[in-house]
């Protein structure tokens, strides 16, 4: 059991995370679960769908942001903006297609537009067959209906 | 990378609505579901307000018109440009509202006879005539006519409003067209300023949920025109006279341009076309008379006076003066003094430069929207059979 103050967390294949209340409310979801039901205050909060691999991953992050929140001068701003282009920038791509759908699940505002940026900069301008391959996407298009939208706008392709 | 995980559509919304129009468009192509998201007028919208924010990092451009051609000129990468050509014996004669939201507002002329009124997105190349056609204007000379083009927020509704003015009635109407109702009414008992007089710059400039228009009328009893501001409020549906400072009424210099400045609304004025300083005038409080400010701006003297449009943030576009024939369209920074040369483009005419910002708007339309080379049809329906 996590003293108090702490969280206890669970991922979906049994790791247990012990970590501050703070760091744990980051995370939109977890915090209305403590609001609503103070057992999970004492007890595990199970973090369904989420590996601990991702789980320990979303904690190094929002331990970073509730530290910053607490205290602006341990933490600037700009010490804040380079954790989090070196955090993006070491995910491979299997990473931040987890970490994207576990934040948008836990609802981590922050870190959620955080990698949607890094997903947008990593996509502009590509082809759409790429953009089917890195989203494993199935092109449900006739060529007859492909064509046509080539037609439309043929400047953008 | 598995079937399962596919990921959530809101997540997808996340990541495409930081995205330019360009690659948008090119991902209308990816799959039929990324394709009916990306023409949603939700995610149009919710881009549009992102826009606001800054967060796609929209290109900023030019949009510039000349006979029956076009170019959307980007002022980071110069060289960078989309041209196209209306259809042969069309050609556009005016711009009536200036870029909201990516959308002009158009006078379009065919074969110098026929007119139509149109809004147009120049980078989806899409048109909207505002009126239903064949029916052409016969414009009577004495007859005013005041076009404006903005956006009402509340309805996330483009509208155009339209002031005719006819001599002979010495009456005012005003009629409003929305974009999502596809329709125009008149505006019962609107108070139109009195003696509003003649646009000094053509289009209207939106901002602040208002279009504004630089105009000058004549004072009672005297021959002389005195410059005023008005603006028509799109929600509340009223005009409002705004005062300028006395130096700024008189009319005795040239008006550049009339756009925003910093989110401010601002004048660019010439003591004359030969040379001399500009100057930049700002109404740093929106609708507060006393706080225009007026700043003086040099411009080096190798770039002739003519003409010149400028940008939101400080841009302006002028010509070089070289002993060459054909003088380099450049756009100069009035913050830095910097210069950049833009493509080949010939001199056109200055009132058919506007500045622009890209957006998707209108690429959710199907029905009753053209695509530029059937706008012909319009204009000569036995065509449409051919």
């Amino acid at each position: 059991m996590a003293s108090k103050g702490n969280l206890t967390l669970k991922s979906c294949n049994g790791k247990e995370f012990i970590v501050e209340e703070k760091v744990a409310v980051m995370s939109t979801t977890i915090k209305n679960m403590v609001d609503v039901d103070d057992s999970f205050a004492q007890g595990v909060i199970p973090i369904i769908g989420v590996d601990g691999k991702i789980l320990a991953k979303l904690i190094e992050y929002c331990k970073e942001h509730a530290e910053a929140d607490e205290d602006e001068e341990v933490k600037s701003e700009e010490y804040l903006k380079k954790f989090d282009e070196k955090f993006v920038d070491e995910l491979n791509l299997n990473d931040l297609y987890d970490l994207l759908k576990a934040s948008n699940y836990l609802e981590i505002t922050k870190l959620l537009n955080l990698l949607c940026q890094k997903v947008a900069s990593m996509i502009k301008g590509k082809k759409p067959e790429e953009i089917r391959r890195i989203f494993n996407i199935k092109n449900d298009f006739t060529p007859e209906e492909e064509e046509e939208i080539n037609r439309q706008n043929p400047w953008a392709f | 990378m598995n079937d399962d995980q596919i990921l959530p559509v809101d997540v997808v919304f996340e990541i495409l609505s930081r995205l330019p129009v360009k690659t948008l468009i090119r991902f209308t192509l990816v799959c039929k579901s990324w394709s009916s998201l990306i023409r949603n007028p939700e995610f149009l919208a919710a881009r549009q307000r992102y826009t606001g924010l800054s967060r796609c990092n929209e290109k900023r451009l030019f949009l510039y018109i000349k006979g029956n051609s076009y170019a959307l000129i980007s002022d980071e990468h110069a060289h960078e440009q989309l041209t196209g050509t209306f259809p042969a014996g069309l050609f556009c004669s005016e711009i009536l509202g200036r870029s909201c939201n990516g959308l002009v507002c158009l006078k379009m002329t065919y074969n110098k006879a026929k007119t139509g009124i149109f809004l147009w997105n120049p980078l989806i190349q899409k048109f909207k005539a505002l009126d239903t056609f064949p029916y052409m204007y016969t414009y009577d000379d004495d007859d005013c006519f005041l076009y404006g083009l903005g956006y009402h927020e509340p309805c996330k509704d483009h509208r155009v409003v339209r002031v005719s003015f006819t001599e002979k009635s010495k009456k005012n109407k005003v009629d409003i067209y929305s974009m999502s109702t596809d329709s125009w009414r008149t505006v019962e008992g609107a108070r139109v300023p009195r003696r509003f007089g003649k646009q000094l710059y053509p289009s209207g400039l939106y901002l602040n949920g208002a279009v504004h228009w630089l105009t000058k009328k004549r004072v009672e009893d005297y021959l002389e025109f005195l410059k005023s501001i008005v603006s028509f409020n799109f929600i509340e549906e009223t005009f409002h006279d705004m005062v300028l400072p006395s130096e700024l009424q008189a009319d005795i210099d040239f008006v550049v341009d009339i756009n925003e400045f910093k989110g401010s609304l601002a004048i660019l004025i010439a003591e004359d076309f030969s040379g001399g300083p500009f100057y930049l005038w700002v109404m740093n409080e929106n609708g507060v008379a006393e706080s225009w400010t007026k700043t003086i701006l040099m411009v080096p003297v190798e770039f002739s006076k003519w003409p010149q449009v400028f940008m939101k943030d400080g841009m302006i576009l002028v010509k070089k003066r070289c002993n060459r024939e054909n003088n380099p369209l450049v756009l100069y920074d009035l913050k830095d003094g910097k210069s950049k040369k833009i493509g080949n483009l010939e001199l056109g005419h200055p009132e058919l430069i506007v500045d622009f910002t890209e957006s998707l708007v209108l690429l959710d339309k199907e029905d009753g929207w053209f695509d530029t080379p059937n706008l012909l049809h319009l204009f000569e329906p036995c065509l449409r059979f051919v």
